[in-house]
């Protein structure tokens, strides 16, 4: 099968777009942010194994692949999940080639935690607890050996400045997804990531919506309605950052076009919050953020 | 304080070691945690060139796993203040040795007076270990579990006896009593006139009497206080044994996860019954040991019923393109080559989508599970029907599942279209009282409106109940329409107790009555029962 010309241009650029946006990110590391990524760094330098913890949302990925472009590696990952098979981190051979060539080095197509372990980058296994314990023990060698065994092809070992992540969600840690005893004792540094503070939450909105001012009492009212579905008992996954900067850009773009006023937040707020809530079984969700929102005006007002 | 890496290799062996005889927890640091916490403190110290408290504590945290780490910052502050302390003694420079500035005359009878002295003091500690001496035997017995309950209850009964009988034998207010009843009832019987002309007599009688039944108060009162005292003693000791059984229950579930906890006791059960009666904090701790001892179990059972492939309950094969390499061991050369060859491909063109696997799958059903929580299902029958809930649902967890409680009214806690992560559900279920009537035709209307929103050909009701229902009739007729519109009826009785004839009267509309002893039957007889009943 053969793409037109402009496709593959097009695709070429695109390829060259995502290289140069690896290369921007847009980070706030102050607080706890500040302490995870020396923490990081400790650990590295100890031949540690860390994992970061914390709900969805917090910037978990965001401070792995800034770790690895502060440091100048190769950033892969992946995130798995209970269908996730240990050869979609270790690679695959192409059966064609197989059956033209055999089991050669030509046959074999790299995974991503083969490709940074031979390059010596950074790998994270986003939601690590998720996937199962077949792949769970598939990465028990890499982590203590630094190598792994490529059926037909050997042995390869992993270089230096290797560095496998973990990143994981506290809720599913304690449920039914549990990291296997073996895998978990190979985990050396757990570093746990909450909500941020109000002046972290604020430049890290701030830094995501370059584009457009945000006045404070804005901002303090987005904060106000994203903290308290944060400390809602009636919330299982309450709003994250990226509900938060959702909010504010929306609200930004109104007060750019002067349609800004309650009943607009009010709107905004309750679509974006609708979407990124999970409420207990039994609670009226549109209910309830309508109240929330509604409690989060009061005190702001 | 700045401390050194000989300081932080002592802190870590001590925190190590301080933390694995910690018998509750069922973490135990292992030797990879305390090599970990000794390399990072090695490269913060190499960073910064000293340590601090903070960084031991810090690391000591960071290095345990999650769920533990709040006990990980206990044991750590304990070690570190111990060591704070050893440090400041050995700091400390010793006291100068007290000179004798005083003269002979005020030392010598001071001197003279120390045997007694000695002696009075000695006495003191004496009285002083021999009553915490005999405290502490009294805890070790309750402790060791050496006497049970029953027991215990046995010997305070029989000391009670045993007081009485002292204090009847010692007499006095026995003798008493019946010389009062007899003088007593020969004043009746006689009347004053044999007694006439020796008034002097009957005054005394009368005197007598008064005295006696004064002292018959006082001895009643006495033999009152002492009941009380013993009948204090047993609650005291029953409190101090169920105290011990839950420490116990906690013991154990550290070591295997296992739901019999004290000697015959259930964990769920104990848990139902005493979760009113303890303080929030222990209520919290104890339910978190109870959630995640039921999670681990039924991982287990679960695991056990469905072995590592996934066969569930309704298993199938089915015929689809390979997914990953790692299935390899699936591929049907038959149906690949047939594939192949419908496709006209070149060898050199195959990719893992043109192989062919044939894997056992598991077949999309639609379950509904009804739980009874009436008052007619308290104590043991709650439990045995809410692990066999918790494990249906973790077992059907591939397919659509619904689940609600229901008493007079009804508590839907999953639909069958939702997630929900089993934590909540099992929060739930703790949660559960058994109060109200039965009520079970509203709970059967939901079922149906959750079947209606199924596309699954597979269509399962659960009831697990001891059907005393009240509302038989409408129940009847919802379980009738139910079973003609191909549902397929289980239901899940207590072979305690359940109503025969109510069981009797849904059985011949088509549902399976299917009598359980132990949570475990529950499962695995649905599990023979819903493949005998599709596969004959």
């Amino acid at each position: 099968m053969s793409f037109p010309t402009n496709v593959i241009e097009r695709i070429k650029r695109s390829l060259n777009k995502a290289k140069t946006r690896e290369r921007e990110i847009t980070i706030v590391l102050k607080g706890q942010y500040k302490e995870a990524y020396e923490l990081l760094e400790d650990s590295e330098s100890a031949g540690l194994t860390p994992a970061i913890i914390g709900p969805p949302g917090v910037g978990k990925t965001l401070l792995c692949r800034y770790y690895a472009l502060m440091t100048k590696r190769s950033f892969y990952w992946i995130t798995l999940d209970e269908s996730t098979r240990p050869s979609h981190l270790i690679g695959t051979f192409n059966p064609a080639v197989v059956l033209s060539k055999g089991w050669c080095l030509e046959a074999f197509e790299p995974g991503p935690l083969t490709l940074a372990m031979i390059e010596g980058g950074v790998f994270v296994a986003n939601e690590l607890n998720r996937a199962s314990e077949y792949t769970q023990n598939a990465l028990l060698e890499p982590l203590e050996e630094g190598s792994y065994y490529i059926p037909h092809l050997g042995r390869v070992v992993a270089e230096d400045t290797f560095f496998f992540i973990a990143t994981m969600n506290p809720q599913e840690l304690a449920g039914v997804h549990r990291l296997s005893e073996a895998l978990r004792d190979r985990i050396h540094v757990w570093i746990s990531l909450t909500y941020p503070k109000k002046e972290v939450e604020f430049e890290i909105v701030r830094a995501n919506c370059p584009e457009y001012y945000l006045p404070s009492d804005v901002l303090e009212r987005i904060y106000k309605v994203v903290e308290l579905t944060r400390h809602n008992e009636h919330i299982v996954k309450p709003a994250s950052i990226r509900s938060s900067i959702a909010i504010a850009r929306l609200v930004a773009q109104a007060l750019k076009n002067d349609t800004y006023d309650d009943e607009c937040f009010v709107k905004i707020a309750f679509s974006v919050l609708s979407g990124a809530v999970r409420t207990k079984p039994g609670v009226r969700k549109d209910l309830l953020i309508k109240s929330i929102i509604s409690e989060a005006l009061k005190q702001c007002n | 304080m700045q401390l050194s890496l000989e300081d932080a290799n002592k802190f870590v062996l001590d925190f190590v070691s301080e933390f694995r005889k910690k018998t509750f927890s069922r973490h135990r640091p292992s030797t990879r945690q305390a090599i970990s916490m000794s390399s990072l403190l090695s490269t913060i110290y190499f960073k910064r060139g000293y340590l601090t408290i903070d960084d031991l504590i810090k690391v000591a945290v960071i290095t345990t796993p999650p769920p533990y780490q709040e006990e990980a910052l206990r044991v750590a502050l304990k070690v570190t203040s111990k060591s704070k302390e050893e440090k400041h003694v050995a700091s400390q420079p010793l006291p100068a040795l007290p000179t004798l500035a005083f003269p002979l005359s005020i030392i010598l009878p001071m001197l003279l007076s120390l045997p007694a002295m000695v002696h009075k003091f000695m006495r003191k500690v004496w009285s002083k270990v021999s009553s915490l001496n005999e405290t502490l035997n009294t805890t070790l017995s309750i402790r060791k579990g050496a006497t049970t309950f029953n027991e215990k209850a046995h010997m305070t009964r029989g000391r009670l006896a045993s007081t009485l009988r002292n204090a009847r034998a010692s007499g006095t207010t026995t003798r008493l009593y019946y010389e009062h009843k007899r003088v007593t009832k020969c004043i009746k019987d006689h009347g004053t006139t044999a007694y006439s002309g020796k008034s002097l007599s009957f005054k005394r009688g009368a005197a007598l009497s008064t005295k006696l039944t004064d002292r018959m108060r006082d001895s009643k009162s006495l033999v009152d206080s002492l009941k009380h005292k013993v009948m204090a003693k047993v609650r005291m000791s029953k409190r101090k044994l169920s105290r011990e059984l839950k420490v116990k229950g906690a013991y154990r579930m550290s070591d295997a996860p296992s739901l019999n906890a004290g000697p015959g006791e259930n964990l769920l059960r104990e848990w139902y019954e005493l979760k009113h009666y303890l303080p929030a904090k222990v209520r919290r701790e104890l339910k978190e040991i109870v959630r995640e001892t039921l999670i681990e179990y039924i991982n287990v059972y679960t695991k056990l019923l469905t072995g590592t492939n996934k066969i569930g309950v309704l298993p199938s094969h089915a015929v689809k393109p390979c997914e990953s390499p790692d299935l390899l061991e699936y591929v049907d050369l038959e149906e690949t080559i047939e594939n192949l060859l419908s496709k006209c491909k070149r060898l050199t063109e195959i990719t893992y989508d043109d192989l062919m696997m044939r894997v056992p799958e598991r077949g999309n059903n639609a379950i509904v599970l009804l739980l009874d929580a009436s008052g007619s299902m308290s104590g043991e029958k709650l439990v045995i029907m809410t692990i066999s809930a918790a494990i249906m649902l973790r077992m059907f967890s591939e397919d659509e599942v619904a689940f609600a409680i229901f008493e007079s009214d009804v508590f839907r806690v999953k639909d069958i279209d939702e997630r929900v992560d089993l934590n909540e559900v099992i929060d739930e279920l703790l949660e559960l009282e058994s109060l109200g009537g039965t009520c079970v035709s509203r709970a059967l209307l939901w079922a149906e409106e959750q079947f209606e929103r199924s596309t699954s050909d597979t269509r399962i009701l659960v009831l697990l109940s001891d059907l005393a229902f009240y509302d038989v009739g409408e129940a009847e007729y919802v379980l009738n329409r139910m079973i003609s519109n191909n549902i397929k009826g289980f239901a899940i009785v207590p072979r305690l107790s359940y109503n025969i004839m109510m069981a009797s009267s849904i059985e011949r509309l088509g549902v399976t009555i299917i009598e359980v002893n132990d949570w475990k039957d529950a499962v695995s007889y649905l599990c023979s029962y819903i493949s005998s009943s599709y596969y004959g």
